[in-house]
């Protein structure tokens, strides 16, 4: 059964279609690629599926159930959580306070148990610090845990993004191009992360550029091409399909 | 009631309603090429409607040598008000804006009140005699009034769409980035966007006092009138800040005349939140 | 446990503490204790606006409106219907708040930061106009008069000094409630809209829901300090509502510093004695707040009491290089707060 299914998914900006009849099907427990050239609606489909935007027409469906144009929080509450193109942070925190933030869905504490501090709210506050560390550290960043996030290196950026993504405990993540601006080897690095999650039973919708990062790690692939999907299927598939490469390489067959 | 005081009202409003178009034109055209509330607006009109009271009445100036020196000289205050108040702090968030323009607001309100003291103050007008127009009075000052604000907007309207000053400043408003990519120079345009926007307000302060008197507390309630147009109208909308003013103008002068005068001010705030609640982008704004 | 003091609560207790003793030995005749019964309801009503402009990043230009509106409500509910002021003093809060969560629902559903400036800018003007007319209510032009004060077993908190400790314990008990709000689950969720609305709804924040609420409580916040006006001072009227009490309160929120839970207290003091001393100036005084107000926001934008914890700690930090050894550790026990 698919977690996340969308069904004539389109978004019109003026005349155009940014997003056109877009059937997308995710399994659980899947690492699902969404690539296609810079400006195939990729991040128009992201932003769709997570509220950011209000579909035109279509259905998206997540754990078979209608969730069309409900608000990003809403979703987030169902465990349907994203990360931005864009490094999207809490800039002018700590780190530590990026993360407690992000964990706004799991925080325990009751109003009047931050007010008296009563030992119930000590004992949640504990336990919270403690899941921070843990999701730092898998991340890789325990040693940043008090710097400010702005003060970041590019990839450390990026780790602590899929950090406060992971305080919120989706099912499913979705990622939009987080290997941008990394190094070769910090983009290896992520993809690990990203397997790991798999592992731990989170689905992963990947959107990215570049091919041939993802075609080791996703189940399926899924491409995009003027806001409508042109192939889809395992790496092996996609990575021989005509119309891929002519929709990534078509100027030089042209040429 | 008879037609004739509707007739009467529906002038009244007219003439209200031309003073917000050209009021609320400076304010949308500011949000709309800068992002920025000028919450200082309403205190450029109290200035010059003052300051037209001082050159004629104390300097000895005619009505229309003392208009346009006022609406030229504020014009180029406008260009002051861009560099001290407005752009240090472009890039910083819209709060800082505003709150330099509330403290320059603050500012020229209590400074006009030392000067001025509260009182209202006439100033002579060029001419005033009462025409009847079917069973309507009609003042000739108010006919120029109404006069001057649409040839005012018919010229805004030409500046921004034919001229190339006109097409930079779109081009700015809608982004700003592309704009400085292509080479124009958007200080230059946000210096010429306040010019005409406080040129208008004084416009919109010199025009006032034809049919009625300047006095420095002229400004706050303008100012609110001028917002509750721009968000009806949808924020950075000009051609439908003049539609929107013209209308409340209008129908606040209806609303004055048979159901309440204490609450005119009243009925725009809530025509603006009920605009708020059923259509938060505003009748002409886009989503 | 230890307890731990977080680094802005030395310099904002010892600030405190100093205003404290001021009535014993410097502010002895009634006048002058007056001032400092105002500097606290400043104070309260600067943390209210602040709760806006520093935790949310947002502007309400009607603030003083909702100072105004309670203290109306609470002067009423005595006068009219004989209700101890104890009670008004939750019945301001709460019509406040109220009113506050219906223009908060109006104004923060969509842009933030502009349109709250306009509708409450709107909400500030009507509320005056309605206090001015509707004389059967508000008692028109010179509004209501002898509101009487609090009393507690019997005993009427009525002069300069009661009523100045009274208010001062209410204002360090807000000070205090409002550092552990920032902690809490409510407080941490705003701060992380302000910091970045797209990510904070991504993590499951209710963006809309906790703004309004957010904005709602300091409406309150400001409505309680109205009450504490109306009943020392014991009149209210539609001035109250104004636009130079709003400016008093943005004086105070940024002349103290935005943000910083104590620099509002300090903006007060400094706002109410500078003010008391240009006194023989009259309504130049205003022009002059005017000036100073945009000079703050063009050169210290961080507003004083920042700029003095900054002082604080470059000295301190100057002494540990002296001596590295102790002062470090301490330093170390400190910053484990995290809680500035």
């Amino acid at each position: 059964m698919p977690i996340l299914e969308t069904s004539g998914l389109t978004r019109m900006f003026g005349g155009l279609s940014a997003v056109d009849r877009l059937d997308l099907s995710v399994e659980e427990g899947e690492i699902r690629g969404l690539i296609g050239p810079n400006g195939s609606g990729k991040t128009t489909a992201l932003n769709l599926i997570t509220g950011y935007i209000k579909p035109t027409r279509g259905v998206v469906r997540y754990q078979s159930s209608d969730v069309s144009g409900e608000q990003p929080h809403e979703l987030a509450r169902l465990g349907l959580v994203r990360t931005f193109q864009i490094t999207t942070l809490f800039e002018n925190l700590t780190v530590r306070d990026n993360v407690l933030h992000g964990s706004h869905l799991k925080n325990p504490t009751s109003l009047l148990g931050a007010l008296t501090r009563s030992r119930k709210y000590l004992e949640q506050s504990r336990e919270m610090e403690e899941r921070v560390r843990e999701l730092l550290a898998f991340v890789g960043l325990a040693e940043r845990i008090d710097a400010v996030a702005r003060d970041l290196s590019a990839g450390e950026h990026r780790y602590l993004e899929i950090a406060i993504a992971l305080a919120a405990k989706p099912k499913m993540l979705l990622l939009d191009e987080p290997a941008t601006g990394l190094n070769p080897e910090e983009a290896a690095y992520l993809m690990n992360l990203i397997r790991t999650l798999r592992s731990q039973g989170v689905t992963v919708l990947l959107v990215e550029h570049n091919m041939r990062l993802i075609t080791n790690i996703c189940t399926r692939i899924t491409v995009l091409n003027f806001g409508a999907k042109i192939a889809e299927g395992t790496p092996e598939e996609i990575v021989g399909n005509p119309d891929v490469i002519t929709a990534y390489l078509g100027k030089r067959r042209g040429a | 009631m008879s037609w004739d005081v509707i007739g009467q009202q529906l002038w009244n409003g007219l003439l209200n309603g031309s003073i917000y178009v050209i009021f609320a034109a400076g304010l949308s055209l500011v949000f709309g090429v800068m992002r920025v509330i000028n919450m200082a607006h309403g205190e450029l009109t109290m200035l010059g409607a003052m300051l037209l009271f001082t050159v004629t009445d104390l300097v000895g100036l005619g009505y229309f040598t003392g208009a346009a020196l006022v609406v030229v000289v504020m014009a180029l205050a406008g260009f002051l008000v861009n560099r001290v108040t407005v752009r240090p702090f472009l890039g910083h968030s819209e709060l800082v804006v505003i709150l330099s323009t509330v403290a320059l607001s603050f500012m020229l309100l209590n400074g006009s009140l030392v000067v001025w003291g509260s009182g209202p103050k006439g100033v002579d007008k060029p001419f005033n005699e009462i025409v009847q127009v079917g069973g309507v009075y009609v003042t000739t000052a108010s006919v120029l009034l109404v006069g001057v604000c649409f040839a005012a907007v018919l010229g805004l309207y030409l500046m921004l769409t034919f001229t190339k000053l006109g097409k930079k400043t779109r081009a700015t408003g809608q982004n700003l980035l592309g704009a400085r990519l292509i080479g124009i120079n958007t200080t230059a345009v946000y210096d010429t966007t306040l010019i005409v926007a406080s040129g208008l307000a004084a416009l919109a302060g010199v025009l006032i006092v034809l049919v009625s008197s300047a006095s420095p507390n002229l400004g706050q309630p303008l100012l609110i009138t001028g917002f509750a147009v721009v968000i009806v109208a949808g924020m950075g909308n000009v051609g439908g800040a003049v539609a929107v003013g013209l209308f409340m103008g209008v129908t606040e002068a209806l609303f004055g005349q048979f159901v309440s005068t204490y609450y005119r001010q009243g009925y725009l705030y809530v025509v603006m939140i009920v605009v708020l609640l059923l259509r938060p982008q505003g009748l002409f704004g886009r989503k | 446990m230890r307890l731990r003091i977080p680094p802005g609560w030395w310099l904002g207790g010892l600030l405190l503490l100093l205003v404290a003793m001021v009535p014993l030995f410097v502010f002895t005749n009634t006048y002058n204790r007056g001032l400092l019964v105002l500097i606290v309801i400043y104070a309260i009503a600067g943390l209210s606006l602040d709760y806006i402009m520093g935790e949310m990043g947002q502007f309400s230009f009607g603030h003083a409106a909702f100072w105004g509106f309670g203290a109306y409500v609470s002067a009423k509910l005595a006068l009219d219907l004989g209700i101890s002021p104890w009670i008004g003093f939750l019945a301001a809060p709460a019509a406040a708040g109220l009113v506050g969560l219906l223009i908060g629902y109006i104004a923060l559903r969509r842009t933030r930061g502009l349109e709250l400036a306009i509708v409450t800018l709107g909400f500030g003007v009507l509320a005056w106009t309605v206090a001015l007319r509707w004389r059967p209510v508000t008692g028109g032009p010179s509004g209501l008069r002898q509101v009487p004060p609090p009393s507690l077993f019997g005993w009427e908190i009525r002069s300069e000094l009661a009523y100045f400790y009274f208010a001062l314990l209410l204002l360090l008990g807000i000070v205090f409630l409002l550092s552990r709000l920032r902690t809490s689950r409510f407080g941490r969720g705003v701060r992380s809209i302000h910091e970045n609305e797209d990510l904070a709804k991504s993590v499951g924040v209710a963006a809309t829901k906790y703004y309004v609420m957010a904005f709602s409580f300091a409406c309150a916040l400001v409505g309680f300090s109205g009450a504490l006006y109306a009943h020392h001072f014991r009149f209210v009227n539609p001035n109250l509502l104004g636009l130079d009490y709003m400016f008093i309160f943005l004086i105070v929120v940024l002349v103290g510093g935005r943000g910083t839970l104590w620099g509002p207290v300090l903006g007060s003091a400094i706002f109410v004695l500078v003010s008391e001393w240009l006194r023989a100036l009259q309504e130049y005084r205003f022009v002059i707040f005017g000036v100073v107000l945009l000079l703050v926001v063009l050169f210290m934008p961080i507003g004083v009491f920042p700029a003095l914890q900054r002082a604080v700690r470059s000295s301190r930090e100057r002494r540990k290089s002296g001596d590295e050894a102790t002062a470090e550790g301490e330093d170390r026990a400190r910053a484990g707060v995290g809680m500035e």
